[in-house]
C-alpha cells in the first residue's frame, strides 16, 4: 500500500464519515423546529424524547470524524482547528450543551429549568449545522493560514509553531463570506428537512405530523435552492493548484493564462499560503 | 515568519490551565461511570441468576445513577479530543501519526459500542431478553473500560514515546509499529492502575449512599444488599490499586526517573534510599534542592525507594541533581547531563534545519548523510534542543509531592474501610459484631463513609496530578516541551474558553450534584 493509496483511502473513510454526519444531523433539525412542530409543552416533550433517544449517535460520529481527522490528515487536524479556533470552539460548546440537556432536561432537581435546556437543544440546532456547514465549506473557499514546517527547528522563537492563521479572528472570518453561508444554511435547512422526516415516522402525533408536512416543503425548498445555487458557484468559480515546489495557487482559466515567463500564476498570498503542503 | 505569530507567553500557560481544567472535570465522571458499571452489571446478574424483581429494582436503581452521570463523561471527553488540535496543534502536527491512531480506534470501536449498548440498557427493560439487556449492560462498562484502554495508550505514549521514528523530510514522527504503541508495558500497568482505581470510586459511592439510607433507616434491603457487593468491589480494587501502583511507580522510575525524584522530593540520589514517609515541603514554593541536602524533618522507610525503584535493596535511585549533573549508572555507563543533553538538542535541531535547507536547495538525500547521521545521533534529546536552563527541566516539586502523598495515604485508608465495612455486613468476628448492628449504628459512622466519597475523588485527581505534574515540562517526554506543542494563539482567545468552560463545568456539575441528590432522595422504583 503506498503513501498516496493510503491518502484517497482515508479521505474515502473521512468523507464517508462526514456523510454519515450531515444524514445524522437530523437530531439537530428536528431539536430546531420542535418549537414549530410542538406546539404545546407536550408536544415538544414528544420531539425532544424522540431526538433523546438517537442523539448519541450524531455525537460519536462526530467524535470519531475528529479522531479520523486527527490519525489520518494531522496537518489539516493542527492548523484548521487550530486556526479556526473560535469557530470549533462554539461548534463544541453547543454540542456540549445539547449532551448534558438531554440528560438533565426533565430530570427532578435540575436547578435551572427544563426550558433553559430545551433552548440549549435549539440553539445546538441551528448553530451545529450552520457551522459544520461552513467548516466544511471552507473545504472549497479556502482559509487565510500559513504551514511553515521550518519554524520547528527555529530554536530561538518564543514558540516554534509551524501552523498560522492568517487574522485574529481565528476562523469567525469564515462567516464573513457568503458563500460558507450559503453552504452552512443549506446544511442547516437539509438536518431539518431530514430531521421532520424523522419526526413524521417516529412520533404517532396527528398534530405534529400535520405541521410536520408543511414544514418539510419549506425546508426542503430551502435546502435545494441554496444547495444548487452553491452547486453552480462550486463549478464556475477558480481552482486551486500546487506546483513542483509545493507553492497553493488560484489556477488561471486558460483563456487569461500568458506565457509563464511573462506572469506567473497569480500567487494568492491573502488566500493561501500553504507552503510544502505537499510533503512527500 | 515569527514576528506574524500571534502568540504570546500567556498563551502557553492557559492552554496548560484549560487542558488541565477539562482533564479534571472529565476525570470527576469517568471514574464514577467505570466503577458503577461493574457494580451495577454484578447486581444485574444477581438477577439473572435469581430472577428476583429485588435485584432488577436494585440494578435499575443504580443505573438510573450512572446514567446522570455519564453523560456529563461524554460531553466533557469531546472536548478534550478536539483541544489537542485546538490548542496544541504544533503537537497535533508532529505525533499525530501516532497519536491519532488510538483516538481514532476509540472512538469507532469503544465509542459506538457504548453508545449503543447503553440505549439498550435504559430503554431496553422488558423489550428485550433479560439476557440480552444484561449483556449489554455488562458490555456498557466493557466499552466505556476500552475507551479508557485507549486514551491510557495515547497518554502512555505521551509519558514513554515507543514505535515511533523521526522523519525529517515530513518534519515529524511517524509510526513504525502499532503494536508496540497499543501494547506498550508502560500503557498496560497505567491502564490496570487506573481502571482498578476507577472500580474504588463506584465503590465509594456505593457504600455511601448505602449508609446514607441505612442512616435514614430507609430501603435497607437495598442498602444492605447494595453495601456487600460496593464493599467487596472496594476492598479488591484498592488492594489491586495498590498492587498496580506499586507497579506504576516502577515504570516511573524506569523511565521517568525525574517525575519519582519530585514525588519523593528526593533531591540526592544513591544506593540504599528510604521512601519518604513525610517531610516537609512547602507547598507553594519549589524547595531548593540544589543547596538543600534533602527536605527537612524527612521520616523514611528504610531501603524502600531502592527496593521500589529496582527490586533491589541496595539499588541506586537518582535524585533530581543527579539527573540534573549526570550520573553513572550501576551498569556502569553514563547518563548525560542536562546541560549535555541540551547540547545534542540543539546539534540535532541545527542539522536538521542544514538538511531542510539542503533539500529545498535541491539537493539529494545521498549528500546529506552527514547531517542525517548527526539527526539520528541526538534525536534522542531533541526536545532538550529547546531548553534554555537546566532548571527548566525539574517539575514543580510540592505538587507531585503532596499529591502523591495523598493518593497513597487515602488508598490505604480505603483498604482498612472497606475491610471494615465487610466485616461489618458479614459479622465477622462474630463476637465483635453482636452488639453493633451495621444498619444500626450511631450516625456519626455513616458520616465517616459519606465523607470518605470526596476523599477518594481527591486521591484519584491527585493521581492524575502526579502522573502529568510530573512529566514538566514535557508534552512528550524529551522530545516535545509543552511551549512547543501549542498553537499560534493569542491567550486572550484561551482565556476567553478557559473561563467559559470554568463557568459551563461548574454549572454542569451543581446540576448533576443537585440531580443525583434529588435521585437519591427519591430511591427506587419498585416493581410490585
Ligand atoms: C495505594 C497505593 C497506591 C500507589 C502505590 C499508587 C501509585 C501511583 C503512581 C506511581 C502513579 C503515577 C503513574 C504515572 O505517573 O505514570 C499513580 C497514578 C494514579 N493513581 Fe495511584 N497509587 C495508589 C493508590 C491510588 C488510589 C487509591 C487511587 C484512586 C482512588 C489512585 C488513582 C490514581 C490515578 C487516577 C492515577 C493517574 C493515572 C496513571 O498515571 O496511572 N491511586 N499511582
Amino acid at each position: 500500500m503506498t503513501y498516496e493509496f493510503l491518502q484517497q483511502y482515508w479521505w474515502f473513510i473521512v468523507s464517508l464519515l462526514g456523510a454519515l454526519l450531515v444524514f445524522l444531523l437530523f437530531v439537530q433539525g428536528a431539536n430546531s423546529l420542535a418549537r414549530s412542530l410542538g406546539n404545546t409543552e407536550e408536544g415538544r416533550r414528544l420531539v425532544f424524547n424522540s431526538t433523546g433517544r438517537k442523539w448519541e449517535f450524531t455525537f460519536t460520529t462526530l467524535v470519531t470524524f475528529g479522531g479520523a481527522f486527527f490519525a489520518s490528515f494531522p496537518l489539516f487536524y493542527s492548523t484548521s482547528f487550530g486556526g479556526a479556533y473560535w469557530l470549533w470552539m462554539i461548534i463544541l460548546f453547543t454540542f456540549v450543551l445539547q449532551a448534558v440537556s438531554y440528560e438533565f432536561q426533565n430530570k427532578i432537581g435540575n436547578v435551572l429549568g427544563p426550558r433553559t435546556f430545551q433552548f440549549f437543544l435549539f440553539l445546538n440546532g441551528i448553530v451545529g449545522p450552520l457551522l459544520l456547514g461552513g467548516a466544511v465549506s471552507t473545504f472549497f473557499e479556502g482559509s487565510n493560514f500559513v504551514v511553515e514546517k521550518s519554524n520547528l527547528v527555529n530554536a530561538g522563537a518564543l514558540t516554534p509553531v509551524i501552523s498560522h492563521w492568517g487574522n485574529a479572528s481565528h476562523g469567525l472570518d469564515a462567516l464573513l463570506n457568503p458563500w460558507i453561508l450559503v453552504f452552512g444554511f443549506a446544511v442547516v435547512f437539509l438536518a431539518r428537512t431530514l430531521g421532520i422526516l424523522y419526526i413524521i415516522n417516529n412520533v404517532a402525533d396527528e398534530d405534529i405530523r400535520r405541521r410536520g408536512v408543511v414544514g418539510l416543503k419549506v425546508n426542503a425548498a430551502a435546502f435545494v435552492v441554496l444547495f444548487v445555487v452553491y452547486l453552480i458557484h462550486l463549478l464556475l468559480k477558480d481552482g486551486f493548484a500546487y506546483n513542483e515546489a509545493g507553492i497553493i495557487s488560484v489556477e488561471v482559466e486558460v483563456s487569461q493564462q500568458l506565457p509563464p515567463d511573462v506572469v506567473s500564476p497569480r500567487p494568492v498570498v491573502d488566500r493561501c499560503r500553504a507552503r510544502s503542503l505537499r510533503h512527500r | 515568519m515569527t514576528n506574524l505569530l500571534l502568540i504570546d507567553a500567556g498563551t502557553i500557560e492557559w492552554s496548560r490551565a484549560q487542558f488541565a481544567l477539562t482533564a479534571i472535570y472529565h476525570w470527576l465522571f469517568v471514574p464514577l461511570t467505570l466503577g458503577l458499571a461493574v457494580i451495577m452489571g454484578i447486581m444485574e446478574t444477581c438477577y439473572y441468576r435469581t430472577k428476583n424483581n429485588f435485584w432488577k429494582d436494585t440494578a435499575k436503581f443504580w443505573q438510573k445513577l450512572f446514567g446522570i452521570n455519564f453523560a456529563m463523561g461524554i460531553a466533557t471527553g469531546i472536548i478534550l479530543e478536539f483541544e489537542f488540535g485546538t490548542n496544541w496543534s504544533n503537537y497535533s502536527w508532529f505525533v499525530g501519526d501516532i497519536f491519532g491512531a488510538p483516538l481514532a480506534v476509540e472512538g469507532i470501536v469503544a465509542f459506538f459500542m457504548e453508545s449503543t449498548f447503553v440505549a439498550v440498557m435504559f430503554f431496553g427493560w422488558n423489550k428485550v431478553s433479560r439476557g440480552f439487556h444484561l449483556a449489554s449492560t455488562w458490555l456498557t462498562g466493557l466499552g466505556a473500560t476500552i475507551s479508557a484502554w485507549w486514551i491510557l495508550v495515547a497518554n502512555a505514549w505521551m509519558q514513554h514515546p515507543v514505535g515511533c521514528e523521526f522523519n525529517p523530510d515530513t518534519m515529524r514522527h511517524e509510526m513504525v509499529s502499532f503494536a508496540d504503541v497499543a501494547l506498550s508495558p508502560f500503557a498496560v500497568s497505567k491502564f490496570c492502575h487506573t481502571v482498578t482505581s476507577a472500580w474504588i470510586i463506584g465503590a465509594v459511592f456505593c457504600v455511601g449512599v448505602c449508609c446514607w439510607y441505612l442512616m435514614k433507616k430507609r430501603e435497607t434491603k437495598m442498602a444492605l444488599e447494595s453495601l456487600k457487593i460496593g464493599a467487596i468491589v472496594g476492598l479488591v480494587a484498592t488492594l489491586l490499586a495498590a498492587a498496580t501502583g506499586h507497579k506504576a511507580g516502577q515504570d516511573v522510575a524506569q523511565v521517568q526517573p525525574m517525575k519519582l525524584a519530585a514525588m519523593e522530593a528526593l533531591y540526592n540520589g544513591g544506593t540504599d534510599v528510604g521512601l519518604t514517609a513525610i517531610a516537609w515541603v512547602n507547598p507553594f514554593s519549589q524547595p531548593d534542592y540544589e543547596n538543600e541536602e534533602s527536605a527537612p524533618l524527612r521520616i523514611d522507610m528504610p531501603y524502600a525507594l531502592s527496593f521500589m525503584a529496582t527490586n533491589d535493596f541496595h539499588g541506586y535511585v537518582p535524585g533530581i541533581n543527579d539527573l540534573l549533573n549526570g550520573y553513572t549508572k550501576p551498569d556502569g555507563t553514563r547518563e548525560p547531563s542536562v546541560d549535555e543533553k541540551i547540547e545534542r538538542g540543539k546539534k540535532a535541531i541545527a542539522a536538521l534545519a542544514d538538511y531542510r535547507k539542503a533539500r529545498q536547495e535541491g539537493l539529494p538525500v545521498d549528500s546529506l548523510r552527514a547531517e542525517l547521521a548527526t539527526i539520528n545521533e541526538n534525536m534522542k534529546y531533541f526536545g532538550y534542543g529547546y531548553i534554555k536552563d537546566k532548571a527548566q527541566v525539574v517539575p514543580y516539586i510540592p505538587i507531585n509531592f503532596w499529591a502523591f502523598r495523598i493518593m497513597v495515604g487515602v488508598g490505604c485508608l480505603l483498604i482498612l474501610f472497606f475491610a471494615i465495612v465487610l466485616a461489618g455486613v458479614y459479622k465477622w468476628p462474630a463476637k465483635l459484631w453482636q452488639k453493633n448492628d451495621i444498619s444500626a449504628l450511631p450516625n456519626w459512622h455513616y458520616w465517616i463513609a459519606i465523607a470518605l466519597i470526596p476523599l477518594a475523588y481527591i486521591a484519584s485527581e491527585s493521581g492524575w496530578l502526579v502522573a502529568e505534574f510530573g512529566r514538566q515540562p514535557w508534552t512528550i517526554q524529551d522530545m516535545l516541551p509543552t511551549w512547543v506543542a501549542v498553537s499560534d494563539l493569542h491567550s486572550s482567545s484561551v482565556i476567553i474558553t478557559f473561563f467559559l468552560f470554568l463557568i459551563l463545568f461548574t454549572t454542569m456539575l451543581a446540576v448533576e450534584i443537585s440531580i443525583l441528590l434529588k435521585q437519591i432522595k427519591k430511591g427506587p422504583d419498585y416493581s410490585s
